[in-house]
């Protein structure tokens, strides 16, 4: 199994966006963050339940080795929430730029507690 | 682990509780009809779920039922106390339900543990079961349930709440409370003792510390209800003494006692009620020369302060006659007796001569007549002092003989003890005096106990607290980066406890 | 009925959407109407099985009707039966308190439908994924409920729950992905089963989905370090979303931590003495951190929700004490807490819509304009301190006699130092509403008037706490059913 593989990748694009997500202000980097470690976690996911070697889940003639559907079904889920998720913090980002011109979370800290 | 209100059988002790309350509670709802002027339909409702839940501890036999109405009775005397809404009674109420809560949250964990010991809440089964019990199980349950009833009499070291709560409150609410609220504390007390048959000696100790201390303090004070509280004191001080002393005539002493306290003192706070209503002053330095133009009021207080000082024909001889035959040998508590006894003369008197007679300050403007309601049951309480006084052996052959299975003969009229009077009138007039001339025993200032104050250990461990949660709260408001990283810290904690412990 | 929990998750979902629809009738409340009939035949389809679930049959569903290991299944037995009334039942009384304020429209409602229906469906589905997507509904919905009328610091609020949230949550797919890689299944009955043979090969997998179940759960709930949206976001949130997220959505974080601890890793992992200590720690640290930081609140919503982080932290306790009366008395206090807050924040509601500031010591003399409003705050506040005859003192009592039981001793000493905070304050905002100055209002403010429905559903929930504390074995026969789910 060689080190490239997509359990590896996936991991470190969660770490990745863990950086983020515990060292950036901007709000924005904020929610960015959280969807990139969302598609980490879908990747690893998918990646978990691959087999080598194996088609796509659809019952044909001489398929012999089949990756699990279930995984993928549950996947697309997942990236539909993801997806709800980041849009909605994306609208709530814009309403807070409209209401305090920044977008910098120490100084939000700063004016929310006036 | 259910709830059981069972109120039969009316044992002997209930019954004198019982009969206690009942005198007492009207008292103090007449003079409230008089005395309250706003927010009636507020105050008597509160007043009378305080009655039933007193009521109702003295009657349960159940220990977890009695902690149930112990603190409904505490919660509707603290919306009583608080019923005056003066922006002084704010703090002192706080004191009064944090403590008292605290008391009860003591008798309940107690419970719990006898609970668990036993398998039953019921008195009368933990009686018959406690002779089969290791008392080193008992020990701690004793030591949680008398903690949290020393709270509720306000013995040293917890009386702190007494001396804030008595003069904030209106005047019938803080009769109840030293008249009726304490005693409660006493029933706890010995319902304990009767149902696991532990006693202790700290008892004695603690008694007779509440007493000396009590008198020291209240001869320094200068608020009438103030002086009266710290006099509560060191009144349940004998009560305490008597308990711990272990014997019959100790026991017996003790609850006489406690029916005496509760008229002289509900008589005595009433009094200064009236004083208050009439004058609006509660400052001994503000009043004076009120024996012509109060005289009822007068002539009661004249009963009460006999009584209390212990003074025949007067029921307080008779109840410290027999705590005094209870020490008898016992030369250190002897002293202490007849100190307080005489330091309480003191206090007394200091009221008499700064208060009743005297010349009237030209600050008093009008005097209002005390109305016909309140004159009612200071008449009422004085009567019965001095009946008991002259009949003490009913009292005793009706009510504590049954629960102390002893009979009392004629203790009291012992020529010892008649001399005994006669030495602490003399010693507390000569207290009284040098108090004066020597300004211990002030007639204006503030009066802060001082030197003698534990009233500052109780707030600063409340400052404490309070600067903790200050420092929490500065030390933790953070930017939002820094409460994800908890979330993960937390997260690499937990991995890191469970994995350690993998194999 | 067969198709029970199909129509309690179904029926609120579709009317979510008819409300929308409501715009083109004529009558003008015909939205909350519509809400309200949901949520009674939500109610109406559980009561039905009422019967077959206390008679110990547990009433399966299978979506699509795919086998049980396959497809998702739902099923309601005695402890989601507990949850989901209760759920159904704070959800109309929130509802009620709802239609005495005039500035909710449809979307509100809509809204609120959907977020009850992610709570029953999380309550009742047997399915790991299922109850993340459900996670997730709630969470949505909860996130724009909050920012319902868009002012600045509630957008704010939000944006940090959402983060705080999703941050976590995604590692919950994550725990998911692992689980369904061991087991083979997502149902969790089977991974139930499969468990315990895993187990001692996969030692450290498994503790890590335990761990990351923890947390995700415990930000749902509030255990301490994981609180921190709390505080805001019921501070900020319009009142009746307030009561919704400290009566509901806390408890139902709860939920599903009782739910997978008890039922994955019941006889594997939590019977283990560390993880119980584990959980008791973080219950005792959250009790007396809830308590502490809630002394030096002014704001009262502010106080009220570090009060609910008080209360979870002794769940919590009971939870992690895991012995059958510990466990009564956490899922009694789980009720109790719940009626209590949500009437609490009602009371905060109805003051703060009269007086036009949210800081506590300017709210002198509240009694003397409001005195209905504070007699109800009075009465509530001394149950959730724990005072007889209400409610709150027989599931403290259960709660401090399991502790003791257990005979944990050490544990004692925090529990009562935060029965005391608890009642410390409490009072200090008792004593400021009867102050005798009066507080005085911003020369602006129009103070909206309070209508009937406020004052209904707030002496509903105190009637309730009075009726509950006098007869506490009404609700304690559906709790003991309950219990008997969680330790067989």
């Amino acid at each position: 199994m060689s080190l490239l593989n997509g359990i590896n990748i996936s991991i470190i694009i969660i770490l990745l966006g863990l950086y983020g997500l515990l060292s950036k202000k901007n709000l924005i980097k904020l929610v960015m963050s959280l969807y990139i470690m969302n598609s980490g976690v879908i990747l690893f996911f998918i990646s978990l339940a691959y087999i080598d070697g194996g088609q796509a889940a659809i019952v044909e003639e001489g398929t012999r080795l089949m990756v699990d559907p279930l995984p993928q079904a549950i996947m697309l889920t997942g990236i539909v929430i993801g997806l709800v998720i980041t849009s909605l913090a994306l609208a709530l980002t814009l309403k807070i730029y409209e209401k305090y011109k920044t977008l910098n979370v120490m100084e939000l800290m700063e004016k929310y507690n006036d | 682990m259910m709830l059981n209100l069972n109120f039969w059988p009316i044992d002997p002790l209930s019954f004198l509780m019982l009969v206690i309350l009942l005198v007492l509670l009207p008292m103090v709802f007449l003079f409230s009809l008089a005395y309250v002027k706003r927010n009636y339909f507020r105050y008597f409702s509160v007043l009378f779920i305080t009655f039933m839940a007193m009521l109702g501890v003295v009657l349960v036999k159940d220990f977890l039922a009695l902690y149930v109405f112990l603190e409904i009775m505490i919660v509707g005397i603290y919306f009583l106390i608080i019923d005056n809404t003066k922006k002084e009674s704010f703090p002192a109420g706080y004191k009064y339900i944090l403590m008292m809560f605290i008391g009860g949250i003591f008798i309940l964990v107690a419970s719990l543990m006898l609970y668990n010991l036993t398998g039953t809440f019921n008195m009368a089964q933990i009686f018959s079961l406690v002779p089969a019990l290791p008392s080193q199980a008992l020990l701690p349950i004793f030591v949680l349930f008398t903690i949290g009833c020393l709270i509720e009499i306000g013995a040293v070291p917890f009386h702190v709440w007494l001396p804030d709560a008595h003069p904030v409150a209106p005047s019938p609410i803080s009769a109840l409370l030293s008249g009726v609220a304490i005693k409660v504390g006493a029933y706890g007390l010995i319902r304990l003792i009767i149902t696991l048959q532990m006693n202790s000696v700290v008892f004695v100790w603690l008694g007779s510390v509440s007493m000396v201390f009590g008198v020291v303090v209240a001869m320094r004070q200068t608020n009438i209800k103030r002086l009266l509280a710290y006099s509560s004191i060191s009144q349940m001080g004998y009560v305490l003494l008597g308990i711990g002393l272990g014997t019959g005539l100790g026991l017996g002493g003790a609850l006489f006692h406690t029916i005496n306290h509760a008229i002289f003192k509900m008589l005595l706070f009433l009094c200064m009620g009236a004083i208050i209503f009439s004058t609006r002053e509660r400052e001994i330095n503000k009043l004076g020369g009120l024996a012509k133009k109060l005289p009822v009021t007068f002539v009661a207080f004249c009963f009460g302060a006999l009584a209390i000082s212990g003074i025949p024909p007067f029921n307080g001889f008779a109840s410290k006659a027999l705590i005094s035959n209870a020490v008898a040998g016992n030369i250190y508590l002897k002293i202490a007796l007849v100190l307080t006894a005489a330091g309480t003369f003191a206090a007394f008197l200091k009221l008499y001569f700064n208060v009743f007679l005297g010349r009237m300050p030209k600050t008093l403007k009008k005097i209002k007549p005390v109305p016909f309601l309140m004159r009612l049951p200071m008449v009422a309480l004085a009567l019965l002092s001095l009946l008991i006084g002259l009949f003490p052996h009913i009292v005793m052959a009706r009510f504590i003989e049954p629960i102390v299975l002893l009979r009392f003969s004629y203790l009291y009229w012992q020529p010892g003890l008649l001399l005994e009077t006669l030495m602490i009138v003399t010693l507390g007039s000569a207290i009284y005096y040098v108090g004066i001339k020597s300004g211990f025993s002030r007639l204006k200032g503030e009066d802060q106990a001082g030197f003698f104050s534990l009233d500052r250990l109780y707030c600063a461990l409340a400052g404490l607290v309070q600067n903790f949660s200050y420092w929490l709260r500065h030390f933790l408001s953070r930017s939002l980066n820094v409460y994800l990283r908890w979330i993960f810290l937390t997260l690499v904690l937990l991995l890191a406890l469970f994995w350690l412990q993998c194999n | 009925m067969i198709n029970a929990p199909i129509l309690i998750i179904a029926i609120p979902l579709l009317s979510a959407f008819l409300i929308h629809l409501t715009k083109y009738t004529r009558f003008k409340r015909s939205a909350e109407l519509v809400a309200i009939l949901a949520l009674l035949g939500s109610g109406l389809a559980l009561f039905s099985t009422i019967g077959s679930v206390f008679l110990g049959e547990v009433i399966y569903y299978d979506l699509g009707s795919w086998p049980a290991p396959f497809g998702i299944s739902l099923a309601i037995d005695p402890l989601s039966f507990f949850f989901a009334a209760m759920s159904l039942g704070i959800g109309l009384l929130i509802i009620i308190y709802s239609l005495g304020e005039y500035f909710y429209a449809r979307r509100y409602y809509s809204l609120l439908l959907i977020a009850l229906t992610g709570i029953l469906g999380i309550i009742l589905t047997r399915d790991l994924f299922n109850m993340y997507v459900f996670f997730e509904m709630l969470a949505v919905a909860s996130y724009v409920l909050v920012t319902y009328k868009h002012k600045a610091r509630t957008i704010v609020a939000s944006f940090k729950y959402l983060i705080i949230t999703e941050a976590a949550w995604v590692f919950f797919l994550l725990a998911i992905a692992l689980l369904y890689v061991l087991c083979g299944s997502l149902n969790m009955d089977s991974i139930a089963n499969i468990i315990p043979l895993i187990y001692h090969s996969n030692q450290q997998t498994i503790w890590l989905v335990f761990s990351i179940m923890m947390i995700c759960f415990g930000i749902k709930c509030g255990m301490f370090p994981l609180h921190t949206w709390i505080p805001e976001v019921h501070s900020q949130a319009p009142t009746a979303v307030s009561s919704l997220l400290s009566g509901l959505i806390l408890k139902v974080g709860l939920y599903a931590m009782l739910r997978t601890f008890y039922l994955f890793f019941g006889t594997t992992l939590m019977l283990e003495g560390s993880v119980s200590n584990i959980i008791i720690l973080f219950g005792v640290v959250t009790v007396v951190f809830g308590a502490c930081m809630a002394l030096v609140q002014n704001e009262l919503k502010r106080l009220l929700a570090y009060s609910s982080i008080n209360q979870i932290g002794f769940i919590l306790v009971g939870i992690g004490l895991g012995t059958e009366l510990g466990l009564t008395g956490a899922l009694f206090h789980i009720f109790n807490h719940a009626i209590i807050k949500v009437g609490l924040f009602f009371c905060a509601g109805i003051i703060i819509s009269q007086v036009g500031f949210w800081e506590i010591s300017r709210m002198k003399g509240v009694w003397h304009k409001m005195p209905a409003a504070t007699f109800a705050f009075c009465l509530l506040s001394l149950a959730v301190i724990g005072i007889p005859p209400f409610n709150g003192f027989v599931s403290k009592m259960f709660i401090v006699e399991a502790a003791l039981l257990a005979g944990n001793y050490w544990l004692l000493l925090p529990l009562f130092l935060g029965i005391i905070l608890t009642a410390a304050y409490y009072f200090r905002v008792i004593q400021t509403f009867f102050s005798p100055q009066e507080f005085k209002r911003k020369e602006d403010f129009v103070p909206t008037p309070v209508g009937p429905f406020e004052h209904f559903s707030t002496f509903f929930l105190v009637g309730l706490c009075l009726l509950v504390g006098l007869f506490p074995q009404i609700v304690l026969n559906i709790i003991q059913p309950a219990v008997k789910v969680l330790l067989p």
